[in-house]
């Protein structure tokens, strides 16, 4: 699913260059449930944008779903964030003054998706997250786990390759958070691959597989049969 | 299906911020009403104009003196009786003729005294002027042969002296230099229906004496201008030609005279007032600017504002140019909602003062195409900017703007 070869990234600012990944090298495959960790500064952000086709690599090979992303103009970018890539932000992000259903159908529209056919499958994945009552509400009608939830299902309903998820339980209470981690593991039993960026350990325990950044370079890249927490 | 979806968002946001949009596009509604109002009352004008000229211009000219010659004007230079009936026999090319011979008198009647502006004319004057007596009649041939004391006045000068235009019967005395004659009033005629001749008239007396008592009253037996009725489907300035020649066979030397067209005396004020129409309202379309520059203002406090709306958008798989449209869609639509509320209320307002001033009202197709074009253009113009500064914001800043 995400093949990643010798990547570098340097931020060259002004004469000062700075080297935020070093020679990373990473295989993650379909059907897996990630965290990737680090403290600030790590290079898990940078890493993060690469992976998500926000930014680009200075120099390595990046290769998602069979596609090398290289050398892409800004649309292309665009067009394969679209169509491969599902979002999850910490503060939400959800359009304000628009109910759940036109959030979840966004991703659709930019894709070129009919009417009929994006309300149908926006119905379906916030079916999927569980808040099939919650259609209408506007976000500021919904509490943080629901907005969380949204979106997941706006993330999910363009069939991405990969849901990546950017500490997605930061602005959460516990409750919530147990309400979005269930929520994501479930996804992920049911064959979604999910990338979780994070800071928290426990969050990162709870996933499959651990990668830890540091300085720019992995440290850690740990697999568990199941979530570390279960095991206890 | 994307469009759509753009109109929706940028109707959404300028209803979201009501109070805003209504302030940003103020600039653009006073410049649009300005400019309308300015054309409307144009339009009004020489559509009042055109009227006026078909009823009161249509083939009238005269010869009077060209006022640039190089030698003083002689008493031979003046038209006499004899030249009146070689005129008078060009009948394939004129239908009347009329000397003219005007002087400033004093009326009187009881202890009302005015000036008027008496004109010495022939009973042929109401065929080489639209005359339209409300009370009486015009002068006959009788009353001009006979130099009678006879004269018409009009309706405002009746109603000053006699008080009513009921005054058929009623003697005046008119006065110039020492000269001093009774005359009785066997006329009224109307003012003209266009407001604009009205007041190029300007507000002074008139009226109408035989051109026998005026000679007299002027102690000469000639006349300064003659006017004329051309027969139709001329063209007047042939036959002003012709009149000219006609007069160089009597021995007058053509250089003196000029031939003037009401034709081209309107066309001149028409194309006056189309001018003034068009400076002004080029004066108002700087306000246009003004409101362009509040709409790009408001726009970029717009961009920066959905900063984070913009980076959401793109990582979800926005194209450059979606943004772009979206943002520009919504100056664009500010800007027609600012240019059709211009449009409204700068028609009442020219509606108002047009029926005020007694003009015909112009509905113009030209007016309402071009307050749109031009505001959408205003629109394009200054939400391009700040468009295209959205549509350059890299995602993963704009995410993180606070």
């Amino acid at each position: 699913m995400i093949t990643v070869k010798d990547l570098d990234k340097i931020y060259e600012n002004g004469s000062i260059a700075v080297q935020a990944l070093k020679n990373v090298n990473l295989e993650i495959n379909k059907g897996e449930f990630v965290a990737i960790t680090g403290a600030s500064g790590s290079g898990k952000s940078t890493f993060m944008n690469i992976m998500g086709c926000l930014d680009r690599a200075t120099a390595g090979l990046y290769i998602l779903d069979n596609e090398t992303i290289q050398d892409l103009s800004d649309n292309e970018l665009a067009e394969i964030r679209n169509r491969k890539i599902g979002f999850v932000f910490q503060s939400f992000n959800l359009l304000p003054r628009t109910s759940a259903l036109k959030n979840v159908e966004l991703p659709m529209m930019y894709a070129g998706i009919g009417g009929k056919e994006r309300r149908e499958r926006a119905l379906d994945a916030l079916k999927r997250v569980g808040l099939e009552d919650r259609v209408d509400h506007k976000p500021n009608e919904l509490s943080g786990g629901q907005k969380q939830r949204v979106a997941v299902a706006r993330a999910l309903v363009n069939n991405p390759a990969i849901i990546l998820a950017d500490e997605p339980t930061g602005n959460l209470d516990s409750k919530s958070t147990q309400e979005v981690m269930g929520l994501f593991k479930k996804l992920n039993d049911e064959g979604v691959t999910i990338i979780i960026v994070t800071h928290e350990q426990e969050i990162a325990e709870e996933t499959k597989r651990i990668i830890g950044f540091r300085d720019g370079e992995i440290i850690l890249d740990e697999t568990m049969k199941q979530g570390l927490k279960e095991n206890n | 299906m994307l469009l759509i979806e753009t109109f929706r968002v940028a109707l959404q946001s300028i209803w979201t911020n009501k109070m805003r949009s209504s302030l940003t596009i103020l600039g653009l509604v006073i410049g649009i009403l300005s400019v309308v109002v300015i054309t409307t009352l144009g339009n009004a004008a020489q559509a009042d104009m055109t009227g006026a000229f078909d009823k009161y211009g249509k083939g009238k000219l005269n010869v009077g003196f060209n006022y640039n010659t190089e030698r003083p004007i002689l008493y031979r230079d003046y038209f006499s009786d004899e030249d009146i009936t070689a005129v008078e026999k060009m009948e394939a090319d004129v239908v009347a003729v009329s000397p003219q011979l005007r002087n400033w008198m004093k009326i009187k009647h009881g202890n009302t005294e005015m000036s008027i502006n008496m004109t010495g004319v022939n009973h042929h004057y109401d065929q080489v002027e639209t005359i339209e007596l409300i009370r009486g009649r015009f002068l006959t041939e009788e009353d001009v042969l006979g130099r009678r004391n006879v004269m018409v006045i009009d309706e405002k000068t009746a109603r000053n002296l006699f008080g009513s235009i009921d005054c058929i019967g009623e003697i005046a005395t008119l006065t110039t230099g020492w000269y001093t004659v009774e005359l009785m009033i066997i006329g009224v005629d109307k003012l003209s229906d266009s407001a604009i001749l009205n007041m190029a008239n300007g507000d002074y007396s008139y009226g109408f004496m035989p051109v026998t008592l005026a000679t007299r009253m002027s102690f000469t037996d000639r006349y300064p201008r003659l006017m004329l009725q051309a027969q139709e489907n001329l063209n007047i300035d042939r036959v002003g030609d012709k009149i000219l020649s006609l007069l160089e066979r009597r021995d007058k030397e053509k250089s003196m005279y000029r031939v003037n067209t009401r034709e081209n005396e309107f066309n001149q004020v028409s194309q006056g007032i189309g001018f003034l129409t068009l400076t002004v309202s080029g004066i108002a379309a700087i306000s246009l600017l003004v409101g362009g520059i509040g709409i790009m203002n408001i726009m970029l406090v717009s961009v920066t504002e959905r900063t984070r709306e913009i980076g959401v958008r793109k990582a979800i798989g926005a194209k450059r140019a979606t943004i772009l449209l979206q943002f520009l869609v919504e100056a664009i639509i500010l800007s027609i909602f600012g240019g059709g509320l211009g449009l409204l209320l700068g028609g009442t307002i020219g509606y108002g003062i047009v029926q005020w001033l007694g003009l015909p009202f112009i509905v113009s197709k030209k007016a309402i195409t071009m307050a749109f074009l031009f505001s959408t253009a205003v629109g394009v113009i200054f939400g391009v900017y700040p468009a295209n500064k959205a549509s350059k914001l890299d995602p993963i800043e704009a995410l993180r703007y606070e």
